[in-house]
């Protein structure tokens, strides 16, 4: 792949139209693939399933009954019209960017695009922008497209500090699932600074709904190497640091520190790697020097390696 | 190590500046973070301790630039021990430079100072050499350089405190040069002296000893002791017959008590006339205004005294009472008034104006005699004769001052003063508006009042109309002219007489000057201008070189006629001087001269150099390193440094204090590297920068 062929996220940052640049990366993104196979929506046939009381009876595979004289229900790969949530984390942590853009900034065109490009499929579009608690909530609809960007662009980090008592992305993914009714596919953008079993935890919720969850883990490059130099305030043998999300401050060595920080770091998204792929959830993570349609690619491309072997796998 | 100007250690202080500045300098803000989840985990092993200073090198290298140039400016003082014993031990060659200028009159101090001398001569050892010498304005030796210390003993008993000034550097130049750059040999300077300021130049010891040659300073008394004296005399006419003395008494700058009352006599002739009593601040001084007396008929000594100090020397003011008559003016034509007040109130000189006719050769001529000077208003007045006598008058040495008028000058007439006169008189010219004198030479004596800010007096007077002249004769200058390029006034020598050409009327209807404040200044220097009369100070001071016929009043004689002068001194010495020639007052009292052919002797009075009455005095340490060489290091072979070791001065300018600066120089360039190095910059990400997906 031609990385050459990204378009820069912090150029795309100062483009205030979030519609614009959300279309601009779809289409780029399109038109830079070479086929279509992953994207069948209409009545691809899937597995067959035992029948169940409540199936519709019209799904019944009759020719399979005559063969085998037992009811099953045919399922189908892509269903049209599903519903597309893109979840957005807004938290005062996320107003941070230093050597790429800044983090809200990337999560929003990153949501807007995905939004765009659902929508392209003739999906049904929502949003849902929380930080402790879910703050708006767009429901899923045909029409809602505009109204999904326009709520992006509006959207910014919350000013007011972390509440002590906030129990982190449990509370408002709790109150996601309960406004979500259809089953549908749910994209969290988020840079997930919680311990990983409380992340994990968090998104049992979602997935016990029957929601198609997929997260984009939304980092600076400085937040994964430490290196701050240039920073005002800055300095390699000490600075002070202060918590975007609590205010409290660190007296820290970054020289001393950037070792086991880095592992720290590795350890932390290795954990919620490993964790979210047990649990069947889509996990990207991104600094926001990627290009979102680089991001886009790797999510497809991720997406139907996991429905290949789903589909390898049978019927959940 | 001492230090030349320590006060300057106090910029010293400056040191607290960066280290304030370090303390209060607004603190770096903190470096936002999104969380210190992952954060936290590297405190136990990163803690990092915030310090009170920042940059501390940095702070460090700023003080010590600060504390550098604090000390170059202080001026160190570094002593290096001797090499050795053996150049202390080397036998010495002494100059012994003794004060002997007024100031050391005080009581007691030519005594200590001759003692101090002694001991000196004393402390000598076989071998050792020394040279006897003392100094006012100017030095004297009293020995040749001798190892022969009882001939300098009794030399030592004969040094007298004179009247003169005090010139240390001279001195110490001629002490200097007397002694011999000899092999193995010290050179050394024994300065003993009350070391007044004002013996020194711009009251600071300059660098006046070779190197190689040592210096050591004994001061004699402790400072200025309360002192009164007579700073200056004033005599000026009183009303054509009569005489004013003023006087201005005080206390020397710096005495530090003071009788509240001051007894002033005026002494004329050997017999008090008047005496005052004034009440003067210590450091302040007053004018005393005696009582007139009857303008002396010859020339009369008086003096000026005060009483009770222990400075003598300046209790006495000499001065001489010149027999001045008035100075003569003949004023040509019918009496103005305005021109006899103006004169009136002359009193230095005191002008005497008497009328003189306008028309016959001996009534003008008659007129004349006696006269300084003469004044003629509107010379188309005057007849043949009277401008013949005038044109005589001024060639004889008289002077003479024209002032035009609306009659025109006829040809005889003119050709009469052809010959006198700047320039022939032309037309009448009006001026609507009036003109302004623009342009005036204020170096001539007529016109030196108006220098400066005061030219303003003379450039308001307005002038409505005025004749045009003529092409300038030969030797007329112009001193003035009008704002539109014409000659104002003319001046021409003529003979041994001057005479001045005024274009204008010297009455209120050409223009208005005889309103102006400017007038009678202008019109008493014409006079005197044209009279040729200088005013000659009543008294002098010991060290003037004054030309013998000005310093006496002498009538002048032609050089064939000339066989000198002869001067007496007060103290009785008698010397001729040649009657063009000057001569030195070297002592404070009445010196008298005559022609040989005279019987009478006319006086002159110095006194006491003015500078000594100051007595203020400098440290002897810093006349001893002032004075001294700049370079300590001896140079003459054979030579061998003086005193018990050798001292090298960082004062300004020299090497060491060049080094003191360079090195400040060198520690600046430090701080501002360390301080670009310890300003973080954000650097820029490539274009091509790795980013992370997974």
């Amino acid at each position: 792949m031609d990385s050459a062929r990204f378009v820069d996220p912090v150029a795309l940052a100062r483009i205030a139209n979030l519609s614009l640049v959300a279309r601009m990366v779809v289409q780029g993104f399109i038109s830079g693939l070479h086929r279509s196979t992953v994207l069948g929506r209409s009545i691809d046939f899937a597995e067959h399933r035992p029948y169940m009381p409540g199936d519709d009876i019209r799904r019944l595979d009759w020719r399979l009954f005559a063969r085998s004289d037992r009811f099953h229900v045919k399922e189908f790969e892509a269903d049209t019209n599903a519903n597309f949530v893109v979840a957005v984390d807004a938290s005062r942590s996320m107003d941070f960017g230093f050597r790429g853009a800044r983090k809200l900034d990337y999560a929003r065109m990153l949501a807007g695009s995905l939004t765009a490009f659902s929508r392209s499929q003739r999906d049904r579009v929502g949003l849902a922008v929380f930080d402790s608690d879910l703050r708006e909530f767009v429901p899923p609809s045909a029409r809602h497209l505009d109204t999904v960007l326009e709520h992006l662009s509006r959207t910014e980090a919350e000013t007011a500090p972390a509440n002590d008592g906030a129990d982190g992305l449990a509370r408002p993914l709790r109150r996601l699932g309960a406004a979500l009714g259809r089953r549908g596919l749910v994209a969290v953008v988020s840079d997930l600074y919680e311990p990983p079993e409380r992340v994990l935890r968090a998104f049992d919720g979602l997935r016990s709904a029957g929601h198609d969850v997929m997260v984009f883990h939304v980092l600076d490059p400085a937040e994964l190497d430490l290196e701050l130099a240039g920073a005002a305030g800055f300095d390699e043998s000490g600075a002070r640091f202060r918590d975007l999300e609590s205010g409290a401050v660190l007296d820290l060595s970054p020289a001393r520190a950037r070792s086991a920080y880095r592992s720290a770091v590795d350890e932390h998204i290795g954990a919620l790697r490993s964790g979210f792929g047990r649990a069947g959830v889509d996990y990207i993570l991104a600094d926001t020097k990627t290009p979102l349609d680089f991001v886009l690619f790797r999510y497809l491309t991720e997406r139907e390696t996991r429905l290949s072997v789903r589909r390898r796998t049978g019927p959940r | 190590m001492s230090l030349l100007a320590p006060l300057f250690l106090l910029g010293g202080l400056l040191v607290a500046l960066p280290v304030v500045l370090h303390l209060t300098r607004k603190r770096r803000e903190p470096v936002p973070f999104p969380s210190f989840l992952l954060l936290r985990a590297t405190a136990a092993t990163a803690r990092w301790k915030r310090r009170r200073f920042r940059h501390l090198p940095l702070l460090l290298l700023r003080c010590l630039a600060l504390a550098l140039l604090a000390a170059a400016f202080a001026q160190p003082l570094l002593e290096k021990s001797d090499a050795g014993g053996a150049a202390s031990s080397a036998p010495t060659d002494l100059a012994v430079l003794v004060d002997r200028s007024a100031s050391m009159a005080i009581t007691g101090r030519i005594e200590a100072a001759r003692e101090a001398a002694a001991r000196e001569i004393e402390s000598l050892d076989r071998g050792d050499r020394a040279i006897l010498l003392s100094f006012a304005d100017r030095a004297t030796g009293h020995s040749e350089l001798t190892e022969d210390f009882d001939a300098l003993r009794s030399e030592l008993a004969r040094i007298e405190p004179g009247d003169g000034g005090t010139r240390v550097s001279v001195a110490l130049g001629l002490a200097a040069r007397l002694l011999p750059a000899t092999r193995g040999r010290r050179r050394e300077v024994v300065l003993i002296s009350d070391l007044q300021r004002t013996g020194f130049e711009d009251g600071t010891p300059s660098p006046s000893l070779p190197p190689g040659v040592g210096l050591r300073v004994h001061r004699i008394g402790a400072g200025p002791p309360p002192n009164a004296g007579v700073r200056d005399v004033r005599v000026s006419a009183e009303g054509g017959e009569q005489i004013a003395v003023a006087a201005s008494v005080g206390f020397s700058p710096g005495s530090d008590r003071a009788s509240p009352d001051l007894d002033v006599e005026l002494v004329v002739a050997g017999e008090v006339v008047d005496r005052q009593s004034v009440a003067i601040d210590a450091g302040r001084s007053a004018n005393v205004r005696f009582a007139p007396i009857p303008a002396p008929s010859e020339a009369r000594e008086a003096e000026v005294r005060v009483f009770g100090d222990a400075f003598p020397k300046d209790d006495r003011f000499r001065f001489v009472i010149p027999p001045e008559a008035a100075l003569r003016v003949a004023d040509f034509g019918e009496s103005a008034l305005h021109v006899r007040e103006a004169l009136a109130v002359g009193t230095a000189p005191a002008f005497a104006v008497i009328s003189a006719p306008l028309r016959g050769e001996s009534a003008a001529g008659s007129a004349l005699s006696g006269v300084r000077a003469a004044l003629v208003r509107d010379p188309g007045r005057l007849d043949t004769g009277a401008a013949r006598a005038l044109a005589d008058f001024v060639r004889g040495g008289g002077g003479v001052i024209v002032a035009l008028g609306p009659r025109r000058m006829p040809d005889a007439v003119w050709s009469e003063l052809e010959d006198v006169l700047p320039a022939r008189p032309g037309q009448i010219l009006d001026r609507q508006p009036a003109g302004r004198i623009a342009d005036f030479d204020v170096r001539h004596p007529a016109l030196t009042p108006f220098r400066g800010e005061a030219a303003s007096a003379l450039s308001r007077a307005a002038f409505y109309r005025y004749r045009t002249l003529g092409e300038l004769a030969e030797g007329a200058d112009v001193l003035a002219r009008f704002d539109d390029g014409r000659a104002a006034l003319l001046s021409r020598s003529a003979g041994d007489g001057v005479a001045l050409l005024l274009a204008s009327s010297l009455d209120a209807r050409w223009n208005d000057l005889p309103r102006r404040p400017a007038f009678v200044p202008l019109l008493h220097r014409l006079v005197e201008a044209a009279a040729q009369y200088e005013r000659l100070p009543v008294a002098w001071r010991v060290g003037d070189s004054v030309e013998v016929e000005r310093a006496f009043r002498l009538p002048r004689i032609s050089p064939e006629a000339d066989d000198g002068v002869l001067v007496e001194a007060p103290s009785g010495a008698r010397s001729v001087v040649s009657a063009d020639g000057a001569f030195r007052l070297d002592e404070a009292g009445y010196f008298r001269g005559r022609h040989p052919e005279s019987v009478r002797r006319e006086p002159a009075a110095a006194n006491v150099a003015s500078p000594e009455t100051d007595l203020r005095v400098l440290d002897p340490e810093e006349v001893r390193l002032g004075a001294a060489a700049r370079d300590a290091a001896p140079t003459g072979e054979g030579d061998a440094p003086a005193g018990s070791g050798e001292r090298v001065a960082a004062s300004f300018g020299t090497p060491l204090w060049w080094a003191l600066l360079a090195g400040l120089a060198a520690l600046l360039l430090a701080e501002a590297v360390a301080a670009n190095r310890l300003t973080p910059r954000r650097p820029r990400d490539e274009p091509g920068d790795s980013y992370t997906v997974a």
